[in-house]
């Protein structure tokens, strides 16, 4: 059999399989830190603006008043700690495989996200 | 004897990708190499994969078996009931159907210097061998960094850092750490662990990188406080 040139062989691309534990874990955890850049500033602003410490802007009082952003702002929180705290485990060593942890972090992160929206919606 | 179809993911340059079914009667005892000979003697010889030792010591036959990396002449085929998809490894070439170009995994592996500096890691008496590792290359395919950053040196040469930075005298060592300090050694590891799960001889490939982590940060700590 002849080698085939490198560029010339298929190329296998990650995505052409399930997606792992793991990588769903490291993705979740960095939308969840990219949606807090945005939620945060507004939850905060929000706040400013409704005890008029800064100008009120009607837009971002009622953002802050919103149930669907505290609830998208509870679940982001909640799945980007949870992760946070995984990734610091594996740092030092006490998480060894991906599914020792992962899903009891995923159902704990879960229940939070559920609470917070019984309450606020 | 237990019927199973066998699903073959196959790729050549002339007739491109396509998925390959056949029908194998195999024993209970049969590894997925016996069954990948038989599917070559009594149905299809244009069917192409690697294999050597038979015994799992030279990686060789490592290709991905039901979605998971193993070594097919370890792999029991009764495990998979009744049907078993064969796949090349990813994140390497396919040259064709199960064989893949495992260069860019050695290229990565050298990208590292895995001969060492130490006088019992003469360039002319080292091996690829690392411990136990058998560089079949199931972490590099398992592992999604190295699918998304192509510099990434991947878990098999970071295990190998490991040792060496252990085993080598205090300068050479603090040298290696600054070297396999960056996104393309270890700091390029997401904690995945994905390729702790395809590892055949089960090595602690994650432990090991985190470890080069915390020894590459405490390090960095003691120069900035002497």
């Amino acid at each position: 059999m002849t080698a085939v040139p490198r560029d010339q062989g298929e190329r296998r691309k990650w995505l052409d399989r399930r997606p792992t534990l793991g990588s769903v874990a490291w993705i979740v955890q960095r939308v969840a830190g990219l949606a807090l850049l945005v939620l945060v500033p507004l939850k905060v602003l929000g706040g400013w603006a409704f005890r008029q410490d800064i100008p009120f802007d009607s837009f971002l009082v009622r953002m802050h008043l919103n149930g669907a952003v505290d609830v998208a702002l509870i679940t982001a929180v909640a799945f980007h700690a949870v992760f946070g705290v995984r990734t610091v485990l594996i740092d030092v060593g006490l998480v060894r495989t991906a599914r020792v942890l992962t899903i009891p972090l995923i159902v704990f992160a879960s229940l939070v996200t559920i609470w917070g929206s019984v309450i606020a919606l | 004897m237990n019927d199973v179809r066998v699903s073959v993911r196959r790729f050549d340059t002339e007739a491109g990708r396509r998925v390959h079914g056949y029908d194998v009667q195999v024993s209970d005892t049969a590894s997925v190499l016996d069954v990948l000979r038989s599917i070559v003697a009594e149905h299809d010889p244009t069917l192409s994969f690697r294999s050597a030792c038979r015994v799992g010591m030279c990686g060789t036959c490592t290709i991905v078996i039901d979605g998971k990396e193993g070594l097919a002449c370890q792999t029991a085929a009764a495990d998979s009931a009744g049907a078993m998809t064969l796949e090349p490894l990813r994140n390497l070439p396919v040259i064709k159907d199960l064989v893949v170009d495992s260069s860019p995994f050695f290229d990565r592996y050298r990208a590292i210097a895995p001969q060492g500096t130490g006088p019992s890691h003469s360039v002319e008496t080292s091996s690829m061998a690392t411990g136990d590792c058998i560089t079949c290359g199931a972490c590099l395919s398992a592992c999604t960094m190295a699918a998304v950053n192509k510099s990434f040196v991947g878990p098999a040469a970071l295990f190998r850092g490991l040792r060496l930075v252990e085993e080598e005298s205090a300068e050479d060592a603090a040298s290696r750490l600054r070297g396999l300090a960056d996104s393309s050694g270890m700091y390029g590891c997401r904690g995945h662990l994905d390729c702790v799960s395809a590892c055949p001889k089960g090595l602690p490939l994650a432990e090991a990188i985190h470890k080069l982590k915390r020894l590459a940060i405490s390090r960095s700590f003691s120069v900035v406080s002497s």
